[in-house]
């Protein structure tokens, strides 16, 4: 409210969420090394001299702030969150919020306090788990040829 | 109208229909009638640009309630770019937006060089300028093609592929693809502008003025066309603003916003070129929003290949951009550049950044995390057209169900960009 009103960034142009877990360790996103620098194994050319900077909690959530005045300032304001968690929901602030919100609780599994419509968006009402999380298996689904049957 | 009216509650006098911004609810009254018929618009219908589903409460031929339904259309484009290099990541961004490729490949290789810190030549930025604005011209030309259509303008729909077609030719021979070019590197161009391609881009911006007036001869002051979209799908500058518009639903609005001038990419900042701005809020304002546009957008390209630099078109900055062919049988360091960009990936440092251009439906922004390696930990669009869909509901107050085609086709979504 206050960055709205006061502030003038009047617009909200993204809400944005990321989950880090697994962040730095070893084998995710092509990361090849140890907690203390590069792997014995794997010298000299794969593997990052500096793990990346720790995160306070497993997901951030950012909201992307535009003022439409002159100068276009932007902000972005990051919440962080573990799992079981709630965010408060924006969508009485700005209303574009709503899906923003939405789509980042059917990805990403983030529940947002007094969401009025809280539910799937791009997935099925009925799908389980949440496809943006890092533990979410790649792959697809299983899929059951006819011939088995 | 000015900039952002600076008025502290904007909010308040908002007319978004219920405590859910983006459903319209049956007023209380009609709920219990029995005339009252739920109709499910979609998920395959042709009216609906893809595979949007409206779920339409009506009232005899009002609609009294709605809902969008997407997801249809969910590929898991921002997933699947977790799990390539950076470099193969760029080929995913155009698919997203398959009607406005160039400027979702853009704002990725754009969103990449900034956590780079990488210097691109001038050059590759003007060529990226002039190939955006072709890429807006085409995408509205498609819009107004079907939008037309849709309306029961059918020879709009030739008239404009006509161009459409010429357009695809020029991607096509800088490309050697005619959608989904994937020409903008980081750091640069994927390859130089071909010979001949200066003379065919001359001779459409030629071509293209011409055009429109044709376009506007057909429609512009077409009795079935100004009572099919005038003072239909209102939307105030507040609501709009409110509900995170952009692009020419916004400057349908009255608000004179346009990331090209307000934010200056590339080199749009010494480029001269107006921002057409309507403050009826209906679906002509939008249309004619579009109109002029391409018109602008003609005299960019016209500047841009008048003024085009000469030089390098790619940066040389050999652990990112892929080092010159000949290099490889001569020199030991090329080859090991070569092998190490294609195997491993090039690293971009540890970063999140979020990078916003105007698309031809409005602010397209690209929100990356970086944690140093080899391929991207996050990558999350905004979708301009996501955003539109969710005024859809607002937009539909006190509509006929013969307005809602119209509407939902102002509003120009791409369901590929909405669901990702």
């Amino acid at each position: 409210m206050h960055l709205r009103d006061e502030l003038g960034f009047n617009f909200l142009s993204d809400v944005a969420a990321a989950d880090y877990l697994g962040w730095g360790s070893k084998g995710v996103s092509g990361y090849i090394g140890t907690a203390r620098g590069r792997d014995l194994n794997e010298p000299s050319t794969r593997g990052y001299q500096r793990l990346p900077t720790t995160k306070p909690r497993r997901f951030s959530v950012s909201y992307h702030l535009l003022g439409l005045r002159a100068g276009a300032p932007r902000v972005r304001l990051q919440v962080w969150v573990d799992e079981d968690e709630q965010v408060p929901s924006l969508v009485s602030v700005w209303p574009t919020a709503d899906w923003h919100e939405r789509e980042a609780f059917d990805l990403m599994g983030l529940g947002f306090d007094g969401h009025p419509n809280q539910r799937r968006i791009l997935m099925d009402d009925d799908w389980e788990g949440h496809p943006l999380r890092k533990d979410y298996p790649i792959g697809g689904e299983p899929v059951r040829f006819s011939g088995e049957e | 109208m000015a900039i952002a009216p600076d008025r502290p509650k904007i909010y308040e006098a908002t007319r978004i229909p219920s405590p859910i911004p983006s459903v319209l609810e049956v007023p209380e009254e009609l709920r219990t009638s029995d005339d009252l018929l739920t109709v499910n618009f979609g998920p395959n219908h042709p009216s609906t640009h893809g595979v949007l589903r409206l779920v339409v409460d009506l009232h005899g031929e009002d609609v009294v309630g709605l809902a969008a339904v997407i997801g249809y259309l969910h590929t898991g484009f921002e997933k699947n770019m977790e799990q390539k290099s950076w470099w193969k990541a760029i080929t995913y961004a155009p698919r997203i937006d398959y009607l406005s490729f160039q400027a979702n490949e853009l704002v990725f290789v754009l969103a990449v060089e900034k956590l780079l810190d990488l210097e691109v030549p001038s050059r590759a930025t003007w060529m990226r300028m002039l190939l955006s604005e072709l890429n807006r011209i085409h995408s509205h030309l498609v819009w107004l093609a079907t939008a037309a259509l849709e309306l029961g303008a059918i020879s709009m729909f030739w008239y404009c592929f006509r161009e459409r077609d010429r357009i695809l030719d020029l991607f096509e021979l800088v490309a050697g693809f005619r959608l989904h070019t994937r020409y903008f590197q980081v750091g640069g161009l994927a390859e130089d502008v071909p010979p001949g391609f200066w003379e065919e881009c001359a001779k459409f911006v030629e071509v293209m003025p011409k055009a429109v007036d044709e376009y506007e001869a057909l429609v512009d002051r077409n009795e079935i066309w100004l009572e099919r979209t005038q003072g239909i799908g209102l939307l105030s500058a507040d609501d709009a603003i409110a509900l995170g518009q952009s692009g020419p639903v916004l400057r349908g609005s009255g608000v004179d916003w346009d990331l090209r001038r307000a934010e200056p990419y590339l080199a749009y900042d010494q480029v001269d070129f107006r921002v057409p701005v309507y403050d009826e809020g209906d679906v002509y304002a939008r249309y004619r929003v579009r109109m002029e546009e391409m018109r602008e957008s003609v005299k960019i390209i016209d500047q841009a290949i008048r003024r085009m630099p000469d030089g390098p078109w790619i940066a040389d900055d050999r652990k990112v951009v892929l080092p010159p062919r000949e290099e490889l049988h001569t020199s030991m360091e090329s080859l090991i550049h070569h092998f190490k960009i294609v195997t491993e990936g090039f690293r971009v440092p540890e970063g999140e950044v979020y990078v916003t251009v105007e698309s031809p439906r409005g602010e397209l922004g690209c929100y990356v995390v970086s944690d140093g390696g080899p391929k991207p930990w996050r990558v999350k669009f905004r979708a301009p057209s996501f955003a539109a869909l969710e005024a859809t509901a607002t937009c539909m107050r006190n509509a006929l169900i013969a307005d809602m085609i119209a509407i939902v086709g102002s509003l120009d979504t791409v369901m590929g960009e909405v669901d990702r």
